[in-house]
């Protein structure tokens, strides 16, 4: 009696088609006994026993599909190709998908981190499971509670295991960008950040002054609250203290809660290695006093991380004349660090600033509420995001609002960033520049110049190229800024020209 | 290869079924790699049974919790045996975790009523069989190793 055995590589079929094939093959002219089975040790075994284990079969693995049968045509290899390919409408071979995390650790033994990116509500239930199989975790999800964040960084702290996150959108392990981040070049800083679209901006920034990134670690927005201590931060400057990669350590983050500031700048004095401290607006004296670096901006802590006597040349200041009635800027970010310190560039110039991120609640602003004198709006921030993407991903919202903040008469400039990178949007600077060319002859009908100011927050190595998105902006007659530091700048500029019309 | 299957997997089970009674922690770990990736289907027959067993040995105050330390370290060793669905299914089992239609078993045991036992036979093909025999096997044993009260 002949038999014919065919393998099907790493195949699954549902147990209903897989029965279905048998039974088939079974009622095939001919065949006296048809077997479909997994290619399991034990079932290779029987057929062992039997004396059916043909030479294909041996080589079977427990995740491919064996079909024997005994008797049939001549024909009957190609009957049974034809019933498997009937069945299968989605099945093949494919890339191995693993349901749980412990499967995929015990699948991928050597893996060290999972990225976990699942509504909130069970973001902390899978975070600790991949922290008890010894995994780092980048935690993306937001919403999830504070105590649960506190406990998973102490599982993690105890285990000697970053916990980055959770609501943490950025960081670069071992040259990998993960989530939210920019192609930059290998080098010897690294970054402690607690702010996404911070630490994005300060990688690029080092990037273009010639320096490369050693480790980014994100740390979640929370992490240097009252609650959480600055778990994380503290972890993140011991690990790149240890870091024969690292050389210089830069801590980027929003002004912490002070206890935690304390903490956070006690490490310092035994990291053994030059710390840049960026909090924005924070305290110079508590930093220096600390033995730290202080760093007045984004674009200065990469400066003084990578090469202190750098000269950066200022962007002539703006020279188009505005109406008398042009007085106030308009600010609409994706990138909640780039909308803060834009707009810190005016409140520390004395500006009355209105926005969503305001920490003075009679300046605060809703997303459905009009602009008010000065307003910079983080479109990143969960009121614009709710139950839609983030604006990294979904442009919409930002692109109504700049047309309709063209129509307001008390607009002298929009100011605008344009975030490149893994994750982000594949042209961004292409998909608003029919909203800029519109917003452009809006006000020009209504007899007004309409500066718009544009940053692109990018490298050579993004994709789309940087080079080609800030040409794209300058054809369209949109001012091009160099870096967020600089945009700031520039904005206040603006502000004071328009005030003074 | 039906029958040689059926008897594999039947001497499979009674080298179990007696080495969990006679205490022989050897012997279990023998028997579960008798039957583990054994039978025809996605998740082998062999497999199923040992789904059942293993969630009836994650109900509190089971005595079968040796035979689960010892189905932990097969895995942990020779998890290759079988395909990964299942063996992340008998994983799951051991801690208690399996497919609701299982705990509604299990939960509605005492009230003698069929339709939840019907809804488990309707898992796959023979799989939902072969799992409710591990159950059964499962509660045998228990009763067998508390003996007579």
């Amino acid at each position: 009696m002949s038999v014919t055995a065919v393998v099907k590589k790493n195949t699954y079929f549902d147990s209903v088609s897989l029965m279905s094939i048998s039974t088939k093959a079974n009622g095939l002219d001919g065949v006296k006994q048809a077997f479909v089975a997994m290619g399991t040790e034990m079932n290779k075994e029987v057929l062992n026993n039997l004396g059916l284990l043909a030479a294909e079969l041996r080589e079977a693995g427990n995740g491919d599909l064996m079909i024997v049968v005994e008797g049939g045509s001549d024909t009957v290899l190609e009957e049974i190709e034809a019933l498997l390919v009937r069945k299968a409408p989605a099945a093949g071979e494919s890339a191995v998908t693993y349901r749980t995390i412990a499967a995929a650790k015990q699948g991928e033994p050597g893996a060290n981190l999972a990225v976990i990116a699942v509504n909130g509500a069970y973001a902390g239930r899978e975070a600790r499971k991949a922290l008890e199989n010894d995994l780092n975790v980048m935690l993306f999800s937001d919403n999830v509670p504070v105590g649960e964040e506190v406990a998973l960084k102490r599982l993690a702290h105890d285990k000697g295991l970053l916990m980055m996150g959770p609501d943490c959108g950025t960081a670069i392990i071992n040259n990998v960008a993960l989530c939210f981040g920019n192609a930059v070049r290998p080098g010897t800083v690294g970054i402690v950040a607690a702010s996404g679209t911070g630490a994005q901006e300060v990688s690029v920034r080092v990037h273009s002054l010639g320096g490369g990134i050693s480790q980014l670690i994100g740390t979640g927005g929370r992490d240097l609250s009252e609650e959480v201590g600055g778990i994380m931060m503290i972890d993140g400057i011991r690990a790149l203290a240890a870091d024969p990669g690292t050389e210089v350590i830069i801590l980027v983050s929003k002004p912490p809660a002070p206890s935690v500031e304390r903490k956070v700048l006690a490490e310092i004095a035994t990291a053994g290695k030059p710390v840049v401290v960026y909090f924005i607006g924070g305290s110079e004296e508590a930093v220096t006093s600390a033995g730290g670096t202080f760093a007045r901006s984004s674009l200065d802590a990469a400066r003084l991380a990578v090469s202190p006597d750098a000269e950066i040349t200022p962007l002539p200041a703006p020279s188009r004349a505005f109406t008398p009635e042009q007085r106030f800027i308009r600010g609409l970010f994706c990138g909640g660090t780039l909308c803060d310190e834009s707009m810190y560039a005016l409140l520390n110039a004395g500006a009355d600033v209105w926005s969503n991120i305001q920490k003075n609640p009679e300046r605060r602003l809703g997303a459905g509420s009009p602009s008010v004198g000065h307003t910079f709006l983080d479109f990143g921030d969960d009121d614009f995001t709710n139950g839609r993407p983030h604006p990294m991903i979904d442009p919409s919202l930002r692109l109504a609002r700049l047309v309709e903040e063209a129509r307001d008469p008390q607009v002298a400039a929009i100011v605008m960033d344009f975030i490149l990178g893994f994750g982000a949007h594949e042209d961004p600077v292409g998909v608003t520049l029919p909203a800029i060319e519109e917003a452009k002859r809006v006000a020009a009908e209504a007899g007004r110049h309409l500066e718009i100011v544009g940053y692109v927050l990018g490298t050579d190595l993004d994709a789309p190229v940087l080079a080609d998105q800030v040409a794209a902006l300058e054809a369209a007659g949109v001012t091009v800024t160099r870096s967020s530091t600089e945009t700031g700048q520039y904005a206040r500029e603006i502000a004071r020209k328009a005030q003074n019309a | 290869m039906d029958a040689a299957l059926g008897r594999a997997l039947r001497e499979g089970r009674e080298r179990l079924e007696a080495a969990i009674l006679a205490a022989d922690q050897a012997a279990v770990r023998q028997g579960i790699l008798a039957l583990l990736g054994l039978g025809p289907g996605l998740t082998p027959a062999g497999d199923d049974f040992l789904t059942g067993l293993a969630l009836v040995s994650a109900l509190s105050g089971s005595r079968l919790g040796p035979f689960a330390g010892a189905l932990r370290e097969v895995l942990a060793v020779h998890q290759k045996r079988t395909t990964p669905l299942s063996a992340t299914t008998i994983a799951e089992a051991l801690d208690g975790r399996a497919r609701a239609s299982l705990h509604t078993l299990l939960d509605t045991l005492p009230h003698h009523d069929l339709a939840p036992a019907r809804r488990v036979l309707a898992i796959g093909h023979t799989s939902g069989t072969d799992i409710l025999s591990g159950l059964a096997a499962g509660l045998h044993l228990e009763r067998e190793l508390r003996g007579s009260l």
